[in-house]
């Protein structure tokens, strides 16, 4: 009787643990679950970004103002010119080398005073003069590029 | 509370016991600082009566309490043990039904509404586990003792 007694107790004391046991285990799946669902949505998230890059731009407008639009989000394999347009209101003229910016915000037009564009080189740390028109210069993700207002 | 309405019903009868469960919960559902609910309510008060209703029950089917509270004696702890397995059972029980009747009452899906409430429950029950391991048998020999039951 008495061992009887031992094997009953002993068995519900099992059966506590195993509802302790029970609940953790729906516990942690529910977390599991949750934070499945979390990560598929930021992989989504993370998708759409898939189609553009960040880019620095730098307008100097050549009287000490300096404008930076750092981070900015362009879509992947714009041109200069269109990601200048993004955060700037760009006049410009297409020639027999491609477009030449003649105002940005309407800052241009003085004589022999330009709008040119340079691309940092951070490996010898200057700024490198654009070697191409700004309408057939493709992007590159985290590309820090400037348009300086140049007095010649 | 949990553990006073089962001392309640085991030495004063399931009836008594039910009684004490159904009040404190009147009591407390009433002026319960996260608002009033009376379906909520009814299901706690049920579900609170289990404990005196048992402990009535256990107390009338035999089951003794160690008489001496003695640290050094193992029919103490074997006794705080079983007491202890009661209060956890009992709590299980108590939580399921309430979730269900509440889950029902807000219109929620059973299983994600019972899985919800697990945090609370594993305190609640491993908590209660602890408050009749180391409270039941003490408590109801300290009440004997006094004689103020007659007994």
């Amino acid at each position: 009787m008495v061992k009887k007694n031992i094997f009953m107790w002993t068995s519900l004391g099992l059966i506590c643990v195993l509802i302790v046991s029970t609940y953790l285990t729906a516990q942690y799946y529910m977390e599991f679950v949750k934070y499945q669902q979390l990560y598929n949505e930021t992989l989504k998230e993370l998708q759409k970004f898939d189609k553009y890059i960040f880019v620095n731009l730098l307008i100097d407008y050549g009287n000490g103002t300096k404008e930076w639009h750092n981070n900015t989000l362009i879509v992947r394999w714009a041109d200069l010119l269109n990601a200048t347009k993004m955060v700037a209101d760009v006049d410009y003229i297409t020639g027999e080398y491609g477009a030449f910016v003649t105002s940005i915000n309407r800052v241009g037009g003085d004589p022999n005073t330009y709008w040119l564009w340079y691309t940092w080189n951070s490996t010898s740390l200057n700024w490198d003069f654009g070697p191409v028109a700004s309408d057939a210069y493709v992007l590159r993700e985290g590309e820090i590029v400037a348009w300086i207002y140049t007095r010649f | 509370m949990d553990l006073f309405v089962f001392v309640s019903g085991y030495i004063l009868g399931s009836f008594a016991g039910a009684t004490v469960g159904v009040l404190t919960w009147l009591v407390y559902g009433t002026i319960n600082p996260y608002g009033f609910n009376f379906p909520t309510l009814i299901a706690t008060c049920i579900g609170e009566s289990l404990y005196g209703i048992f402990g009535g029950v256990l107390s009338k089917s035999g089951f003794g309490i160690a008489k001496s509270t003695a640290i050094a004696e193992k029919e103490f702890w074997e006794t705080n043990f079983k007491m202890g397995v009661v209060g956890f059972l009992l709590t299980f029980v108590y939580d399921f039904f309430t979730n269900i009747v509440t889950g029902i009452v807000f219109g929620a899906s059973l299983v994600p509404y019972i899985i919800a409430g697990v945090p609370f429950a594993i305190v609640h029950e491993v908590s209660n586990f602890f408050f009749f391991f180391f409270g039941c048998s003490v408590l109801i020999n300290a009440i004997k003792k006094t004689g103020i039951l007659g007994r």
